[in-house]
């Protein structure tokens, strides 16, 4: 039986999703889509333009790829219900990715802001992918407002510092019976690979592909990492001990009598 | 707090006093941090910093690529209008000075954008002299108008505004706000305004922060070193651009 990605009706037989912001050139986008073998594809739509005679990114996106528009640029829940049907209105599909970031800093987004986007788009019938925090009352009024998945960040974005909220994720992974595509925050595939061990859902990765010396085979080495630990999570890993035991200081006796 | 305030608490800070007890284990500590307070920014920009430049650049390079991959944004400017009514020391447009003064029609800024948009870049930034009442908003917000289908971005590099007069130049096309900071110094900065709207040291310095809650999405703060010591230049420029970063 093969082991599929299902996120509301589809089924995806990747688990690596990226991004295409920050590359130099959209022209490099069909590339890092072959080599991450990623069926799932992010774009920023910010200031739609329907005059606009420019070039889109959209055009270097094959078609077959499943294409999850987000919200970036929005503020708060308004914002991002308007660019979500904007991006439908303009042709995008259904499938939506909210990214509600106030906090220009950091660029940590606003989870109460992000559940009273879910549920007004979820209600249009969006298939809604939200990005957040890891916070479990978060996620759990997500699973509450329709969402599709749940996107918690490993790491503030761009910042390429790995699973530093390991401990929250895990809680998530555990507790919330949506796909959780780990996002922001994954600068090495090692980083991926211990994500889909954890039990993650998917991985997605932007800036640790876009910022790589060489993009197309970091994506491949992407890809790779988190197959490994996708089979490593379903081979089920040994038990492993905290410290090392060469004997059995308490319970010894008990077998001791026997060997007399 | 306006970014004013802000400056004005630093404003008779005793630089060389500071630097003076800044020594090289202290440059070293404050490289390793993820996140900097404006005194350890300072600090890095102190003479005993310099033999830590080569570090300073690599993470600089790293936190640049980090945040933006590996682009170079293109642009190229477009002046609108060359009139002017202000004296400032240091330029060229300055009133005192008598050359040809032009300002674009329509039609040619249209014809401008054209060609500009046909050579393949896609962002722009306009600029205007000082001359409100000739270059006026009315007038910038026709040539962003006319000039919206053919850029992917728009920016403005014009005579300082409040936030309801960015708002509508918003409204009309334009992302990005540059504006220059000739320097943070107010006594020098009289000193080089003596004449003409310009002059309103405050009023200017409150530019950037009106632009964010306009919703400009980028703004770009052109801090010129030079003309006051750089070292106190670029601190007050980190701090307002900490300062934009964490309150709007």
């Amino acid at each position: 039986m093969q082991d599929k990605l299902k996120i509301a009706d589809q089924e995806f037989s990747t688990r690596l999703l990226i991004g295409t912001g920050k590359y130099a050139c959209d022209e490099f986008i069909p590339d890092i889509l072959a080599s991450s073998g990623a069926e799932i594809i992010t774009v920023a739509l910010r200031r739609v333009d329907f005059e606009a005679t420019v070039d889109n990114v959209m055009y270097h996106i094959p078609e077959g790829v499943q294409l999850l528009p987000n919200t970036s640029g929005a503020r708060n829940a308004q914002e991002a219900v308007r660019i979500a049907r904007l991006a439908r209105a303009m042709g995008c599909g259904n499938w939506i990715k909210i990214e509600v970031i106030s906090d220009n800093k950091y660029l940590l987004p606003d989870g109460y802001e992000t559940v009273k986007a879910t549920e007004t788009l979820a209600g249009e019938g969006f298939v809604v992918l939200p990005y957040i925090s890891p916070d479990l009352m978060v996620a759990r009024k997500l699973v509450e407002a329709g969402a599709a998945a749940v996107m918690p960040l490993g790491a503030p974005i761009g910042s390429n510092r790995g699973l530093k909220t390991r401990e929250l994720l895990k809680i998530i992974i555990e507790e919330i019976p949506l796909p959780v595509i780990v996002d922001a925050g994954l600068g090495r595939p090692s980083q991926a690979c211990e994500a889909m061990e954890m039990g993650a859902g998917a991985c997605l990765v932007n800036t640790g592909i876009a910022s790589a010396a060489h993009p197309v085979a970091m994506a491949r080495a992407f890809a790779q990492a988190v197959a490994a630990g996708r089979q490593a999570f379903l081979a089920g890993p040994g038990a492993s001990q905290g410290t090392a035991r060469a004997s059995s200081p308490l319970t010894g006796f008990l077998y001791e009598e026997q060997s007399v | 707090m306006s970014f004013y305030d802000l400056y004005s608490q630093y404003r008779d800070f005793d630089f060389d006093h500071y630097f003076a007890t800044v020594d090289h284990f202290r440059v070293e500590r404050i490289l390793q941090q993820d996140y900097l307070r404006p005194l350890d920014f300072l600090a890095l920009l102190s003479p005993q910093a310099g033999e830590f430049l080569e570090e300073m650049a690599q993470k600089a390079h790293q936190v640049t690529v980090r945040n933006f991959g590996r682009t170079i944004v293109l642009y190229t400017p477009l002046y609108l209008s060359n009139y002017c009514n202000n004296q400032c020391l240091y330029c060229g447009f300055s009133v005192r000075n008598h050359f040809a003064r032009r300002q674009l029609t329509i039609d040619e800024v249209e014809r401008e954008a054209r060609l500009i948009a046909a050579s393949g870049l896609k962002h722009i930034l306009l600029l205007t002299g000082g001359a409100r009442k000739i270059a006026t908003l009315e007038y910038v917000e026709e040539c962003v108008k006319t000039i919206r289908p053919y850029f992917t971005s728009i920016g403005i590099e014009i005579y300082a505004l409040n936030s309801e007069e960015y708002a509508r130049l918003v409204q009309a096309g334009v992302d990005c706000l540059t504006i220059y900071q000739e320097t943070y110094n107010q006594t020098l900065y009289a000193e080089l305004h003596p004449s003409g709207p310009k002059r309103d040291y405050r009023f200017r310095l409150e530019a950037p922060e009106a632009g964010c809650q306009a919703g400009m999405r980028a703004v770009n703060i052109g801090a010129l070193l030079g003309l006051d010591r750089w070292r106190r230049e670029a601190f007050f420029t980190g701090l307002q651009a900490d300062y934009l970063q964490k309150t709007l």
